[in-house]
């Protein structure tokens, strides 16, 4: 996958002609901005149910509720895009170097992804036992809306680290669109030989 | 060890999978232990939450309330024009205005609120007068065996046989946490069902019906237990709160 290469050739000229290294497979790009459409949903539907004032003006809370849930529910499917065997090559090395480590991803942009990782297992998790109550004890009822809450909370948090980060780095903005690859002036990823010149400037948005 | 591995600049530890093992034990340890956790938490930022004037400490998720309407716009009636009727199988049939509630000896209950979904808001004080008060003044005839309840949203409905409405801790409130209950929460005049799951409390209530026997709800008719004891309903067979 292009994501690792090295050896890429980058033209000294400006402009669309530039012929560079694409950060992310256009796979992942096209999982990162699905992704990013089903989390303003669930992102928004959510805050509809759970703050009050909201809730009253929009009323409706069947349908709040249903896009919520399925919203949450096709987000968890995206995610097994990542075992198709093809297609979903590209994302699993990228998951491996967040999860482990490696020089493609600063801390930062290893924490918050891993982090939001885990934040959907816990959403799948807590959001089911929440609308599939009947076989949870009370306890357990109330301790997953207590977690689902403070989760969306710190998530919220990170979608906002996220995208303040993402948008004071152009280069990482373009990674991610794709229109263009890492010019000469930016400071592209240039493999682990020599990742030490690099692990700041490669940093992108999170 | 972090900041060595910083220094020397070796291949970095491993942080990321750190941060998701973490992150899903902490939720699954939440789920188990949340609902004490969440008592720990409101005790401990009670002092906190109190002084903080924004507005913004409401949002923190310790115990709130999650306003539920079943119809697309918030219902709502100034006091002034609000009727309760109270009518069916009974002698007298009577309606009722918001001030001649406010005239009738009043009760005051502080429960958990607990909603079968698993919010929960601790020690909520409620004021209203008693359920029985009202349909004793109706006298209930024999043949009755059931209540039915009507929202003015004109889509809620609730029941409860009438010997559950006969229990003490069955108030038609009209005051939350020492306020006028606002229209977000079922104001002006609602019922409060403390032995029971949230969906039982019909909000907006406007009429009390006596009738032969009980039919299931807007909530019931979604798959909820008409019979809504907290701990021993939907699904599961547990102690009370």
């Amino acid at each position: 996958m292009t994501t690792t290469q090295s050896d890429h050739d980058i033209e000294p000229s400006s402009g669309e002609t530039v012929s560079g290294v694409s950060r992310f497979h256009r796979a992942e790009r096209i999982f990162h901005w699905l992704n990013a459409v089903l989390f303003a949903l669930v992102m928004a539907t959510g805050a509809i149910l759970y703050v009050g004032e909201l809730s009253a003006i929009v009323g409706r809370r069947e349908l709040v509720r249903a896009l919520h849930v399925y919203g949450g529910l096709a987000i968890a499917v995206l995610f097994l895009a990542a075992v198709i065997p093809r297609w979903g090559l590209p994302l699993r090395a990228d998951v491996r170097r967040l999860l482990s480590g490696g020089e493609k991803f600063n801390r930062g942009q290893q924490v918050n992804a891993s982090f939001m990782m885990a934040a959907v297992v816990v959403f799948v998790g807590t959001g089911s036992v929440m609308r599939w109550y009947e076989p949870f004890s009370l306890n357990w009822r109330t301790g997953a809306t207590f977690v689902h809450d403070w989760f969306a909370l710190v998530t919220l948090l990170a979608v906002i680290g996220h995208v303040v980060f993402a948008l004071l780095n152009p280069d990482s903005m373009r990674a991610m669109t794709g229109r263009k690859p890492f010019s000469a002036r930016s400071r592209p990823y240039k493999g682990p030989e020599r990742a030490e010149n690099t692990r700041g400037g490669s940093a992108g948005g999170t | 060890m972090l900041a060595y591995d910083y220094l020397v600049d070796r291949q970095p530890t491993p942080i990321g999978r750190r941060v998701f093992i973490g992150s899903v034990a902490l939720g699954v340890v939440g789920v188990v232990f949340g609902s004490r956790a969440q008592g720990w938490l409101e005790r401990a930022l009670a002092p906190v939450l109190e002084k903080d004037g924004s507005g913004l400490s409401g949002l923190v998720p310790v115990g709130r309330f999650r306003i539920y309407t079943v119809t697309d716009e918030l219902p709502s009636m100034p006091k002034s024009q609000y009727k309760l009727q109270v009518a069916g199988l009974v002698d007298a049939p009577f309606t009722i205005d918001y001030a001649g509630l406010l005239s009738m000896i009043p009760t005051s209950l502080t429960r958990d609120f607990q909603c079968v979904t698993g919010w929960r808001v601790r020690d909520v004080v409620w004021q209203g007068i008693k359920l029985r008060d009202l349909l004793d003044r109706a006298g209930v005839n024999a043949e009755a065996k059931a209540v039915r309840f009507t929202s003015f949203d004109g889509v809620y409905t609730e029941s409860l046989t009438l010997r559950q409405a006969m229990r003490d801790d069955m108030l038609v409130a009209y005051q939350l946490e020492g306020e006028d209950i606002s229209a977000a929460h079922g104001g002006p005049v609602r019922l409060y069902a403390a032995p029971m799951y949230g969906y039982k409390s019909i909000k907006w209530m406007d009429r009390i019906e006596l009738v032969a026997e009980v039919e299931p709800g807007y909530w019931e008719k979604r798959g909820y237990d008409v019979d809504a004891w907290v701990g021993r309903s939907n699904g599961r067979d547990d102690d009370a709160i």
